[in-house]
């Protein structure tokens, strides 16, 4: 179960996001969604 | 091209034309004097396609010389073409010719040199017993762009035909004249005819005329969606702030070519957009939060973050996707935002 109503629907769009943005901040927070 | 067959000749004319090599010219020149009329209208096409004018001379001859219908609807095509100013007087000689096909094509080449000695002729043009003629001379004097025309075409927006009506809309737009903004906002509130309204809202657009930004709202609520669609895009060239609440009400329009015509409008009316913009994005409408979405990613202002990531969990996909790319848009600022979501869930 994931953690303030962010549904797996939402994340799909959210990694989306940070990898067009190309930004290296997004680097620890993409692998953890790479866990999920 | 010495070839006894003529339609050998004319053929290989043609294929001469689509292979576009003007080495093809002086023997195209030297063809243009066959004896078959069949050939010296193929080669007087191809002429036209190639855009040679060392071929205006020998087409004007051959255009002088000729009396089948056939070379002189080609020739004077060609002239036209080849935007011929030294075969203007040749060319209007025909525009009074007893053929209807060649009046038709010497009032389009005339248009098409853009000269503003047409002018006159046009106007006189517009004013023609037959449809087509007049149809034609509305839209080239739009492309010829002189004030002198606007009072005619103006008076060319009551014509029968609904072709005239248009092409007189449009070219009164082109040419920029606000004392057209009456006469158009007649035609986008009673015109009978979708296409008309719809040049007409189009031409509003292009004159900028603040008088019309109330018929054009309420032409927001045409039955034809192509009127609704060039109302909207005419209000984003007007670029009011009081037209924000309309524009958003067209976000919710049952055809996509209508919201996609809102929201650009909202996009250029810039700012003043925003606040109502934010607030589409919790519209009961699926379609709202998606257009108010993109127009926000558009704007590119960062005020807009907090409510696209809430959008970022909406039931559809399309606004999921409308509020992700809308945040790509916004850019650098949106990056801290979405990884403190991501950190959340852990």
């Amino acid at each position: 179960m994931l953690q303030n109503n962010w549904t797996p629907e939402s994340l799909e769009v959210i990694a989306l996001a940070l990898g067009k943005l190309k930004d290296k901040r997004a680097l620890s927070p993409l692998i953890t969604l790479l866990k999920h | 091209m010495g070839d006894k067959e003529r339609i050998v000749r004319s053929n290989a004319a043609k294929a001469l034309g689509t292979l576009g090599d003007k080495r093809a010219i002086p023997f195209l020149l030297e063809a243009l004097l066959d004896e078959t009329d069949s050939v010296k209208e193929a080669v007087a096409e191809v002429l036209g396609i190639l855009g040679d004018k060392n071929a205006v001379i020998p087409l004007i001859n051959t255009l002088k010389a000729t009396h089948n219908k056939q070379v002189k609807i080609k020739t004077i095509k060609a002239l036209g073409e080849l935007k011929a100013e030294k075969a203007i007087h040749e060319i209007i000689r025909y525009l009074n010719d007893k053929d209807k096909d060649i009046k038709e094509i010497a009032t389009e080449a005339l248009g098409k040199v853009g000269d503003v000695q047409a002018i006159p002729f046009m106007i006189e043009a517009l004013f023609d017993e037959v449809d087509s003629i007049r149809e034609i001379a509305a839209q080239v004097l739009g492309t010829l762009k002189d004030k002198r025309a606007v009072i005619y075409l103006i008076k060319a927006l009551q014509d029968s035909s609904w072709i005239v009506r248009q092409n007189a809309a449009v070219s009164l737009g082109i040419i920029g004249s606000k004392q057209a903004t009456d006469p158009l906002i007649k035609l986008v509130l009673n015109d009978d005819n979708w296409s008309v309204r719809w040049k007409a809202c189009q031409a509003l657009g292009m004159l900028k005329d603040k008088k019309a930004q109330t018929p054009l709202i309420k032409a927001l609520d045409d039955k034809d969606w192509h009127v609704r669609k060039s109302a909207a895009e005419a209000l984003g060239e007007l670029g009011d702030k009081d037209t924000v609440k309309p524009l958003i009400n067209k976000l919710e329009d049952k055809e996509r070519f209508v919201r996609e015509a809102a929201r650009k409008a909202l996009v250029k009316i810039g700012n003043p957009s925003l606040t109502d913009l934010i607030l589409a994005l919790e519209h009961d409408n699926k379609y709202v939060r998606k257009e108010a979405a993109l127009a926000l990613g558009e704007l590119k202002d960062k005020i807009a973050i907090s409510a696209l990531l809430k959008k970022l969990n909406d039931k559809y996909w399309s606004v999921r996707k409308a509020a992700s790319d809308a945040l790509i848009n916004i850019g650098e600022p949106s990056i801290l935002p979405l990884i403190t979501i991501i950190e959340s869930i852990n």
